[in-house]
């Protein structure tokens, strides 16, 4: 890993600049940010319009109320399938992070050999979690990071944390999942309710602000008033998407920006840049 | 070249300022601040307006009515950013609390024609607006996430942007003690003394290494001594971070009883700014 050559500068940032950071990023990987995105987000959103589709047709239509228990329907259905609809768009950054140039395929097998740990930590335990939570994104508080742990550290889901027999010349033994998702997240619970809080507060401004800007356009371009069926079931949820791909990468450079203050990468590449500075012949 | 949200600035004078942006997300909670005040400043009127009123006997909806409190809801909507970008050097209340500054994209302060105008055309960055009441700033959000400066509409036509003002911290060196020090202090009496840059890196090293675990000191520490090992020609197995350790020491403070707690007390201890990169 060189200094200059990773996607982002190493440095520690606050939240609302890594949010910042977001936007660039976006703008300089606009193209697989999309189509990552969009291959993780399709299939969990037309899932989501035949399910409020089925509901549609019944009384839940007719007032307001119902109204606003759809979409909070579709928001809470939205939540549980993040993880999941965004991991392409991790993994395509993860790599996109320290090398130009993209491998496809590779991220297509990596996502395939996190699946099972996807599945069974994301989607039944989060899930579990998700259920008796009054919240929508409470479960969130805990573990954020869990995605990003998944998908790039790609460890086995136990490991050893046996520090004995331990050389100065030898490796130390590979953390778990479980284990190195633990000590990542161990002393910031304070730090990530307040990231979490304020992610939900923007990501609620994002979400109303963008849906009813696309309302707006659409309104403006049909010349005639958008229909609740065509609100909630195709502007709204596209808000709701494009919200959750642009927190998927505020998630991944936050995630680095923990990584970077809690393991000191940017200590470790200064060391690593004078080594190979060392390493190279004496003029 | 990595993406930052940093900013180089050349002078005529060829000296280079380096600024950090603020994004639309560090200025979304200035602007809600600013709100905020805009709003009490309104209903601290509107109290003040219907006391007058009633002093003189009259209601809202006598002679003047709600006139005067659409005149001020004008005023302050159109002229409140202007005016104190104008005289508090291109900071409003909610830019201060944020620690934010509008300058022009040379890094100089802004004038008064520049404030009012960029806060003017806020009109135009809130668009898609609803009923041209409430603006949802998608307009504005795009532009500026598509340039590097974070320029808005309202900042590319008045050749401007908003830095964030950053505090340098400067932090003394302190000397350190762990178990075995002094033991590989004692085997780098032959060993060089180290160049400046090599030893500004140990240092950052030794000051943030109390918050990592030992796996992890072992995993940053293990590459520069492996390779500080090859160059002086040593068979040693030591402690990476315990070798990083002597060379700091030995460094800024000469070996350990002897200069160590004079230099440790002493307020001339060498100290340099560190700036947020660590560069």
């Amino acid at each position: 890993m060189q200094r200059e050559s990773t996607l982002v500068a190493i440095r520690e940032r606050g939240f609302l600049e890594v949010m910042d950071l977001a936007l660039q990023v976006l703008r300089h990987c606009a193209p697989g940010v999309v189509a990552w995105g969009l291959v993780g987000v399709v299939p969990w959103a037309l899932l989501n319009f035949f399910l409020v589709e089925s509901l549609w047709g019944e009384d839940l239509s007719e007032s307001p109320e119902s109204w606003s228990s759809l979409l909070m329907f579709q928001l809470w259905l939205a939540s549980w399938e993040m993880p999941l609809a965004t991991a392409g768009v991790t993994l395509y950054l993860g790599q996109r992070m320290f090398r130009p140039r993209v491998d496809h395929r590779l991220v297509v097998r990596q996502w395939c050999g996190s699946l099972g740990q996807l599945l069974l930590l994301q989607g039944l335990g989060r899930g579990m979690f998700h259920m008796f939570c009054i919240s929508l994104f409470v479960p969130y508080w805990f573990w954020p990071y869990l995605n990003e742990v998944i998908l790039l550290e790609r460890n086995r889901l136990f490991g050893r944390t046996k520090e004995s027999n331990q050389t100065h010349d030898q490796a130390p033994i590979k953390l778990g999942t479980l284990n190195r998702a633990a000590r990542l997240h161990s002393q910031v619970v304070g730090e990530s309710i307040f990231r979490w809080l304020v992610a939900t507060v923007v990501g609620a401004v994002l979400l109303g602000s963008w849906s009813v800007a696309l309302s707006v356009l659409v309104t403006w371009v049909q010349t005639k008033t958008l229909s609740p069926w065509a609100w909630m079931q195709i502007v709204f949820p596209t808000a709701t998407w494009c919200v959750v791909v642009f927190f998927a990468v505020v998630r991944f450079l936050s995630y680095l920006d923990l990584r970077i203050r809690k393991e000191g990468w940017e200590i470790e590449l200064q060391l690593k840049t004078q080594a190979a500075r060392l390493a190279m012949p004496q003029v | 070249m990595s993406l930052d949200t940093k900013v180089r600035v050349l002078t005529p004078e060829n000296i280079a300022f380096e600024y950090e942006i603020a994004g639309p997300f560090q200025r979304l909670v200035a602007y809600a601040i600013d709100l905020g005040i805009r709003a009490l400043s309104l209903f601290i009127f509107f109290c003040l307006y219907s006391l007058l009123l009633s002093a003189f006997n009259r209601t809202l909806g006598s002679a003047l009515g709600l006139a005067p409190l659409f005149v001020a809801w004008f005023v302050l909507e159109w002229f409140y950013g202007g005016v104190f970008e104008t005289f508090w050097n291109g900071q409003t209340p909610g830019k201060w609390v944020m620690g934010l500054r509008v300058v022009t994209v040379q890094g100089q302060p802004i004038t008064g024609l520049q404030a009012v105008l960029r806060n003017v055309l806020r009109a135009v960055d809130g668009l898609p607006s609803v009923m041209m009441a409430v603006p949802t700033f998608l307009l504005g959000l795009v532009v500026s996430a598509c340039n590097g400066r974070f320029q808005r509409l309202g900042d590319l036509a008045t050749g401007t942007m908003v830095i964030r003002e950053t505090r340098q911290m400067v932090q003394e060196v302190q000397p350190v003690w762990a178990p075995g020090l002094e033991e590989v202090m004692e085997h780098l009496h032959p060993i060089p003394p180290l160049e400046a840059a090599m030893a500004r890196v140990i240092a950052a090293y030794v000051q943030r290494r109390e918050q990592f675990h030992p796996q992890r000191r072992w995993e940053i520490a293990h590459p520069l001594a492996q390779a500080l090992l090859r160059r002086w020609h040593r068979e040693w197995e030591v402690d990476p971070d315990l070798l990083l350790l002597a060379l700091y020491q030995r460094h800024f403070f000469g070996t350990p009883g002897t200069q160590a707690a004079e230099t440790a007390s002493s307020a001339a201890a060498p100290s340099w700014p560190v700036s947020p990169a660590g560069v």
